[in-house]
């Protein structure tokens, strides 16, 4: 038997099969022995940090985070339409003076001779429509970086707006 | 399970918007969970961390632009966040980013959602004295078994320093639990 295998082994090695033909990646020796000490030292910590949630935490999670996000889209929604209303009404303030100024032959006029009673006679007889509505329905989407121009992210600017009394900004439609 | 492009399909079409968000939270929310709570360790700072995310991923979904997985986009959302987090915390006790991990880490010894043994408590203070970046990569490989192309895709690092990262952060804890 064993001068059969020899007798195999030889005829193996003129048809030139001396090796098995496979390869090694690149480095893979260089690196090997790093490799190990990392999962033997792997294999000395605990497999599970041992971190717990509270019961039925994740039962309840999707409804506490959807009711989230509806909230703060309706609250942003009522942010953006009193932010336009607000400059809108300077837009009419300015308008207001340019007409003014442009109707002047003598005197010269400048903002602080309009006054308060001029401004409101201005709105209230209809020279300026403030249709929230239809204001709103040219604008598809609004930034919160196309309104605000310092430094400030989307984040903290919806909290202030959240948390700071905004009274000031209340219209009644 | 619901494909990929479908559901960034109808996240984005505001008919299927809110049950296709519900469906993403219901699929990610564990996992995510799990991401956050490695990083901050606090349960509470955690949820609230988590719910930051999915509100951003909700506003950004429409400028997700598919040259990565949904899901590496939203990791990379937690991992961000997780940080804002702890930058925020810790300028707010007026300590480093480093000290502030390493009191966290302390706090587990009283935290009823921890019932680790105490080597389980070494390894997380061990953990708490890496820099953040390699504690992140440290969870995301042992404790997530996630691969290195994986992890290069979420943090959008190279995988030759994802294995020089992982490969120091190993040292460094084998290094502290020795010594502890």
């Amino acid at each position: 038997m064993n001068k059969e295998i020899k007798k195999l082994e030889k005829s193996l090695q003129k048809s030139g099969v001396t090796s098995a033909g496979f390869k090694t990646p690149k480095k893979y020796f260089d690196e090997f022995y790093d490799a190990l000490n990392l999962k033997i030292a792997e294999d000395t910590f605990p497999d599970t940090t041992g971190l717990n949630v509270p019961q039925d935490y994740f039962n309840n999670l999707a409804d506490s985070i959807v009711s989230k996000v509806e909230r703060k889209d309706t609250s942003k929604k009522k942010t953006l339409i009193r932010i336009l209303y607000t400059a809108s009404s300077i837009a009419a303030a300015l308008l207001l003076y340019i007409s003014i100024s442009i109707n002047s032959d003598s005197q010269k006029i400048n903002f602080e001779s309009i006054s308060e009673i001029d401004f409101e006679n201005y709105i209230s007889e209809g020279n300026m429509a403030l249709d929230i509505y239809s204001l709103t329905e040219q604008i598809e989407t609004i930034a919160m970086s196309d309104i605000f121009y310092d430094d400030i992210s989307e984040q903290e600017a919806t909290d202030y707006l959240n948390y700071v009394s905004t009274d000031f900004l209340l219209i009644d439609n | 399970m619901l494909d990929e492009k479908e559901l960034i399909k109808n996240l984005n079409n505001p008919k299927t918007k809110d049950k296709a968000f519900r469906e993403l939270v219901l699929l990610y929310q564990e996992r995510l969970y799990w991401h956050i709570r490695k990083i901050l360790i606090s349960h509470e700072d955690t949820n609230d961390v988590l719910q930051n995310t999915f509100i951003k991923i909700h506003r950004g979904i429409s400028n997700f632009n598919g040259n990565s997985k949904l899901f590496s986009w939203m990791y990379r959302i937690a991992t961000n966040e997780s940080l804002t987090f702890i930058t925020k915390k810790s300028k707010q006790k007026n300590v480093s980013i480093d000290e502030y991990q390493i009191t966290s880490g302390h706090s587990l010894q009283n935290d009823v959602l921890f019932d680790g043994d105490s080597i389980q408590q070494i390894l997380q203070d061990a953990i708490q004295t890496l820099p953040y970046k390699q504690r992140v990569v440290f969870n995301m490989k042992y404790f997530e078994n996630m691969k290195y192309t994986e992890i290069s895709e979420i943090l959008e690092t190279s995988v030759g320093a994802l294995k020089a990262s992982y490969f120091h952060a190993v040292k460094k804890i084998k290094t502290y639990i020795d010594k502890h």
